[in-house]
């Protein structure tokens, strides 16, 4: 039952998930490495989860920290059980789409070269939530918040016009 | 181009990505979540092995050591090494503790990171600790492994010890530098750097 009610959350938020894989691994093997590593940590804290916050809020969090670590360990590939032929969350039919949207490209290109922590900044604010939630799952105030995404947005702005 | 067209494409792709994602639920059994646990928590594991490896050690130590504890010349050795020994076993419950008071699911990502970062300065800083000081607790019970197994007073034999002592610094430095340099020295740095990265982070506003 469990295991039901955890595929039918993912499933509702498989978005997020994919979104975070592919603004932290370019690589399409690693990517799946890391799509079944964020599976494996939201799984693990599935039964703690008191809905004290948002379910999109303790995934961001997890999720964005699994990403993290991931993305900074030195070796990749040890720990994993499982090596999968596919990945757990996949488009079914409109990557070719999404290649062709060139504001898209451009978009994970400019997060591509951002780092770690300003990556989850700027998804986080990409995704519509609010400073005061954002400044909730990085653990930063929510002044600090504002400051940084504007610094972002300027940048962000600067790229985008040169191209 | 404006940012709020920027903000839009983003809107309307998330919008493709609800329609379009799937999950591949065969794939997603496959994962064996039975074992996840046992993945992650492998070196806390590593760190209970060690304590119960060391309060072994650290019995045999105290019992060889009263067992002389007539004989001076081998009590104090044998007591500095269970002294060390239990240094390293304290250490070890030290840091099984800041395995477990790390919040993993619930802390931010700021202050995971660090915590994250802090436990593997730790880490590695005792792993030196524990590099250089296990061929000086060989060194120091020597002596009463020798009188031990072997019946032989290395202090009536000092060409024995002195040899015994260098073969085993010759052999056991050296190594522990290379292991110290290669695994665990850029390590130490990277989790530093990260640490330092992240507290200004948090400050600059």
């Amino acid at each position: 039952m469990e295991k039901e009610e955890f595929i039918s959350v993912i499933k509702n938020n498989q978005n997020l998930i994919y979104k975070i894989c592919y603004s932290y691994c370019s690589d399409a093997e690693n990517r799946k490495d890391l799509q079944q590593e964020i599976l494996m940590q939201l799984w693990n804290s599935f039964s703690k989860f008191d809905g004290r916050v948002k379910i999109s809020t303790w995934i961001y969090r997890i999720a964005l920290n699994t990403a993290i670590s991931f993305y900074r360990k030195d070796s990749k590939h040890t720990d994993k059980k499982v090596t999968l032929d596919s990945s757990i969350i996949s488009l079914s039919n409109f990557e070719s789409d999404a290649e062709q949207d060139e504001k898209i490209v451009l978009l994970y290109k400019f997060i591509e070269r951002l780092d770690e922590i300003d990556k989850a900044l700027i998804l986080l604010y990409l995704d519509d939530n609010k400073y005061k939630d954002i400044a909730d799952i990085i653990g930063i105030t929510e002044t600090n918040v504002a400051t940084k995404i504007s610094r972002i947005k300027k940048s962000l702005k600067a790229q985008f016009n040169s191209n | 181009m404006e940012l709020g067209d920027l903000k839009d494409a983003w809107t309307q792709y998330d919008k493709k990505l609800t329609e379009n994602l799937k999950l591949n639920e065969e794939l997603f059994k496959k994962i064996n979540f039975n074992n996840c646990k046992k993945e992650i928590q492998k070196p806390l594991y590593y760190e209970i092995f060690s304590v119960v490896f060391y309060f072994l050690i650290l019995t045999f130590f105290v019992g060889a050591s009263i067992r002389f504890i007539s004989e001076p010349k081998l009590f104090i050795p044998g007591f500095i090494s269970a002294f060390i020994c239990l240094l390293f076993l304290i250490i070890t419950i030290i840091k099984i503790n800041r395995f477990l008071t790390i919040d993993y699911y619930g802390s931010s990502v700021l202050k995971l990171q660090k915590d994250i970062a802090a436990l593997n300065k730790l880490l590695i800083r005792f792993r030196k600790y524990e590099l250089i000081s296990v061929p000086i607790v060989v060194v120091l019970f020597m002596p009463l492994l020798n009188k031990i197994f072997n019946n032989i007073d290395v202090y009536e034999h000092v060409k024995l010890y002195i040899i015994e002592i260098i073969f085993i610094i010759v052999l056991t430095y050296p190594a522990t530098f290379w292991i110290y340099r290669n695994l665990y020295d850029n390590k130490f740095k990277n989790a530093e750097k990260l640490l330092s990265e992240l507290n200004k982070f948090e400050k600059e506003e």
